[in-house]
């Protein structure tokens, strides 16, 4: 090859290089930017939000945290999202490691296989082909606007993908290390809580991440089995950024309030969150 | 599976698994039939109402409903945004990184998911208060144009007021699929491409001639996931579409607000039920065809 080829092969690569980091840096720009346009908003005035919706703020208004929290009632609807949140992660970990162990290392395995593919079907069910029924059930029962309610419903539709993940988790596990625990005469809920659980701590913080975001996340359910007082942050917040009273920089306050616990725990475990997002999707 | 069983083995499975059997059952599963029951019902729940067996009435009602095929017209848009712009976008993006073209890879992976964790409920007020008439992309234009007077209205006309939502959709889920292409790139055997690379290939033709044909088994489940995704999807467009004031009531209609407004705002259970049942039909319809054809086209096929 002619030195001019070299030359012109080189220059080809480095367009191409740079164009590919012009793309990767616009997609960036573009994913961030509505982000902490929505960050340093929400520290501006109603007023000069409306006048330049793009100028930083001039005086930082933490006040309207202040006031998002107490006007909208925001700081209930933060600790119902909480406690939603944490009791559903505690009661599928609890409950589907049981199931996992016992569908995938545990005898009836012919029984196992047709409750796990039953049960596998949810992963596939969205919320509003269950909504109508659901409500219905509840409302007969007592239980809407109600945290039980929305605390037996968060935790039933998490469990599919968490059984889906732990049952392939314990699968892997070798059989081995159960039949030697089975000679030193261990049974099976000795087996489960000193063998088994200790050996899942990976796949139990996958699920107890996924489930997490799931039930902080989660609106269609809350918006329509709780009322005002047992409301979490997502249904909360759409009857407080009500588009006809455009109070914008309170609204994105409340948006902050929301996002910040999830950006915190995204920066601390951004691996483990995107394997577990991927991992249930890669489910076939 | 050579395990051995243990005296007690019965009753300590039942305790294992009837706790979740039971809350499946009565929260998913049992309410899913119900529903599939209920559409065939005039059963709304009223007090005193006595309920009737109508077979396919609620379902005649909704395909003589014109709101019902603005719905459906709205969810094929959405179909199609993921199938041709957050699956194509989301795999050649995952191909620039896998090739490592790119430092950094790690940030702009983190960066890329990070709409992926937020809520779908923050998303929507997010991009409503961006296309909205009092919103941000006013005033933006308004600086670029130097035009006081410039009201932005997408969301006016029911030509462009689902654009905003496929803008929507495009920003949170093209990361999704990134990643999804990028873990299963990563285990591809990079000596087929050094080989290809020596034989004379350009990027180009490693991208169509290789990749694409190895990923092809991910390509279609991705695109099965993105169909039922973009089926089921409510929230974000639910928040998004300006339902008062600031829109045109219906222009951004998808099957599951159409079932809500039924179900939850006129009270009509049973009709709504004929909706979500119907929905739950058109994705298995959607996931039929799209691995039948994802088989077709599968070179590498091998049942």
């Amino acid at each position: 090859m002619s030195l001019s080829g070299i030359k012109k092969k080189s220059i080809k690569a480095f367009v191409g290089k740079i164009s590919t980091y012009a793309l990767f840096l616009s997609y960036t720009i573009l994913t961030i930017y509505p982000l902490f346009w929505l960050a340093y908003s929400s520290l501006k005035t109603n007023h000069a939000i409306q006048k330049n919706a793009f100028s930083l703020p001039e005086i930082p208004q933490f006040i309207n945290y202040i006031e998002a929290w107490e006007i909208g009632r925001l700081g209930l609807s933060f600790f119902n999202s909480m406690i939603y949140t944490v009791t559903s992660v505690v009661f599928v970990l609890l409950s589907a490691m049981m199931a996992s162990y016992a569908f995938a290392k545990m005898p009836f395995k012919r029984v196992s296989k047709y409750i796990y593919i039953f049960i596998g079907f949810g992963i596939l069910i969205s919320t509003h082909s269950v909504i109508i029924p659901l409500f219905i059930m509840l409302l007969k029962m007592g239980l809407t606007n109600t945290r039980l309610g929305i605390i037996l419903t968060y935790t039933a539709v998490s469990l599919p993908l968490a059984i889906f993940l732990g049952t392939e988790y314990i699968k892997g596990l070798p059989d081995s290390l159960i039949e030697s625990a089975f000679i030193d005469g261990a049974g099976n809920i000795r087996m489960f809580l000193s063998i088994i659980l200790p050996m899942t701590v990976p796949v139990m913080v996958t699920i107890g991440i996924m489930t997490g975001l799931a039930s902080w996340n989660e609106f269609l359910l809350g918006f329509i089995i709780s009322g005002p007082a047992t409301r979490g942050l997502p249904p909360a917040l759409v009857a407080f950024a009500n588009p006809r009273t455009p109070n914008f920089h309170l609204q994105f306050a409340g948006l902050m309030i929301s996002i910040l616990p999830i950006v915190v725990t995204y920066s601390i475990f951004n691996r483990r969150i995107t394997r577990g997002v991927v991992a249930g999707a890669i489910k076939g | 599976m050579s395990l051995q069983r243990n005296k007690n083995d019965i009753p300590v499975y039942i305790l294992m698994v009837a706790p979740v059997l039971l809350f499946y059952i009565i929260i998913v599963a049992g309410p899913i039939l119900f529903s599939l029951g209920l559409g065939f019902t005039n059963y709304d729940f009223k007090p005193n109402q006595k309920a009737e067996f109508v077979w396919f009435d609620q379902y005649e009602k909704m395909f003589a409903d014109s709101k019902f095929w603005t719905g459906l017209k709205n969810n094929l848009f959405i179909v199609a945004v993921s199938l041709f712009g957050q699956i194509p976008f989301g795999l050649v993006m995952a191909y620039l990184l896998y090739r490592k073209r790119v430092n950094f890879a790690n940030f702009f992976q983190a960066m890329v998911f990070l709409p992926q964790v937020i809520s779908t409920v923050v998303v929507g007020i997010l991009w409503r208060n961006f296309f909205g008439i009092r919103g941000a992309a006013t005033g933006l234009m308004r600086l670029l144009t130097d035009n006081p007077k410039f009201v932005f209205k997408w969301f006016l006309s029911p030509h462009t007021a689902m654009i905003p939502v496929g803008i929507a959709l495009l920003w949170v889920y093209t990361g999704y699929f990134m990643l999804v292409f990028l873990a299963n790139l990563q285990k591809f055997d990079p000596g087929i491409i050094e080989a290809a690379q020596i034989d004379g290939a350009t990027e180009t033709q490693i991208f169509r001639k290789i990749i694409v044909p190895a990923l092809a088994g991910v390509i279609v489940i991705n695109s099965i996931l993105a169909i039922s995704g973009s089926l089921k999807g409510f929230d974000l467009i639910f928040v998004l579409a300006p339902n008062d004031g600031q829109g045109i009531a219906n222009a951004n209609l998808v099957l599951p607000t159409y079932m809500y407004h039924y179900a939850f705002r006129a009270n009509k259970y049973a009709f709504g039920s004929a909706i979500s049942t119907t929905i739950v039909f058109i994705s298995v319809a959607f996931i039929g065809i799209a691995s039948f054809v994802g088989k077709r086209l599968n070179p590498m096929r091998e049942d």
